[in-house]
């Protein structure tokens, strides 16, 4: 058998990338003779290729002594102290050979631990009456709540729940037709009649302007407001009672049809058959010339009924009107 | 310094010969003392749970590797202790090492760390990490030049 004679090329010579990847094998001594040549060439050449070297066999070198590094005893016997801890606790529970029942039991247990757990810290009452909150009655009942405390001296009597929420008592002012809301104090330059046995205070009469809020309220949305001078209005306070009740009118608020507010002023807020309005005023009308003002109000009241609120008051009593803050009962 | 025998032929396997080598690892690559130990441990318990005739050396470096990549970069380095759990060699500075964790990846930490540190056998960080040989002697020949770039800065 011949051999072929190949032709002997020139060994070519090492470029620079090259030798730089084979420097750590170079450093570790496992290259074959022609590479190892090859790099050493490279490295005599190359000023760059021997920094390299260098950075190398340094880094060697800070590994051998990184390396050297030892572990005290007392750490390795904290290593496996804990670790032996661990084991062993579970190696002792033996969870897997425990029977079956017994078993579900325990877990049953834990569930029904973390069941209470749970029931007891999260505040389920809110959650439960998360969308209670934007009823916009609950905000009417913290209204009430906050007048009850003046109401407790006079309301004990009256046990019976209030047909209506109780709401301020106004002075049938315009200002009161434009705005509704808030009260607004009687006028303090009112001045009594003298030649009228029963005078009704002077008071400025409804504007056209009242008729520019009732668009806005629903309808049978209406409150009927009035203010009465009367003279003897502790004699005549008991007769307009006794004839709203004969019409078939029914307390509105928490207390008594012509409850005695303050001394005397006498407090009527109630509800009545539409048709009796017409009598009701021709009875007032017998005592006073007060007349009652048709206002707008939130509260919706049933087909043929409507609601007044009016104090009968005594005529020497008109003089400190300012200082009485008519409060809804 | 000899070469670490991991090769564990029997279960229950010799922890003491493991904490050396995990202590090490986890302390030069996270670079704090409470951590390397919880995580030595963490990995020793983890061994423990491996069915039998599993090969300890190959799922150490495996294991250790993972929490390794998963734990947090500790930003404060050790400052204290040290000399109370790890006995470093009189003449070693740690500044060096503390720079090279910061300009180093984390691929290329761990394979110094087992290749020329710990000194396992290449075969088994290759198994482990699931690397070729050329991608692990590339990453170790880059972290020797930039750890060597550090301590050859200070000569």
């Amino acid at each position: 058998m011949e051999f072929v004679k190949l032709k002997k090329n020139k060994s070519r010579e090492m470029s620079d990338f090259v030798a730089s990847h084979l420097l750590f094998e170079y450093a570790r001594n496992t290259l074959d003779a022609e590479r190892k040549k090859g790099v050493e060439k490279a490295l005599e050449a190359t000023p760059e290729l021997q920094n390299e070297f260098i950075k190398l066999i340094n880094g060697i070198q800070y590994c051998e002594k990184l390396s050297e590094t030892l572990i005290n005893d007392a750490a390795i016997k904290q290593i496996e102290l804990q670790s032996s801890q661990v084991n062993f606790i579970v190696s002792r529970l033996r969870w897997h050979q425990w029977p079956l029942g017994f078993r579900w039991l325990v877990e049953a247990g834990v569930v029904a631990l973390l069941l209470v757990v749970v029931l007891n810290v999260l505040p389920l009452n809110r959650i439960i009456h998360l969308n209670d909150g934007n009823d916009s009655q609950t905000v009417v009942a913290e209204v009430d709540r906050k007048r009850k405390l003046i109401l407790d001296e006079a309301s004990e009597s009256n046990v019976q729940a209030p047909d209506f929420a109780d709401e301020e008592v106004k002075q049938p002012t315009t200002l009161a037709v434009q705005n509704p809301v808030p009260p607004v104090k009687p006028k303090p330059d009112v001045v009594p009649i003298p030649a009228k046995p029963l005078v009704m205070a002077p008071q400025p009469m409804p504007t056209p302007q009242t008729t520019a809020a009732k668009p806005a309220s629903k309808s049978g949305a209406w409150i009927y407001r009035g203010q009465f001078l009367v003279t003897n209005a502790e004699a005549v306070s008991p007769k307009i009672k006794d004839k709203i009740k004969e019409l078939g009118g029914q307390k509105a608020g928490e207390v008594e049809i012509g409850w005695l507010k303050t001394p005397n002023v006498y407090y009527f807020h109630f509800t009545v058959p539409e048709a009796k309005l017409g009598e009701l005023e021709a009875l007032l009308k017998d005592y006073s010339v007060g007349k009652l003002v048709k206002e707008a109000h939130p509260r919706v009241m049933a087909d043929g009924i409507i609601r007044l609120l009016f104090t009968i008051e005594e005529k020497t009593a008109e003089v400190k009107m300012d200082t009485v803050v008519p409060d809804n009962k | 310094m000899e070469k670490v025998d991991l090769k564990l032929k029997n279960d229950p396997f010799d922890v003491k010969s493991l904490v050396r080598p995990l202590s090490l690892f986890f302390f030069f690559s996270l670079m704090n003392e409470t951590k390397s130990i919880h995580y030595t441990i963490k990995t020793i318990e983890k061994l423990k749970k491996l069915k039998p005739g599993s090969d300890i050396s190959k799922m150490m470096i495996k294991i250790a590797t993972e929490l390794c990549f998963k734990s947090d970069v500790t930003e404060v380095y050790i400052t204290k202790n040290v000399g109370e759990f790890w006995i470093l060699p009189l003449d070693l500075e740690l500044g060096p090492w503390k720079e090279f964790h910061k300009r180093i990846s984390k691929k290329e930490l761990i394979s110094l760390l087992w290749g020329l540190v710990i000194k396992v056998p290449e075969a088994d960080i290759l198994s482990a990490l699931d690397i070729s040989q050329g991608t692990h002697r590339y990453r170790v020949s880059s972290a020797l030049k930039e750890l060597g770039s550090n301590t050859f800065l200070l000569k």
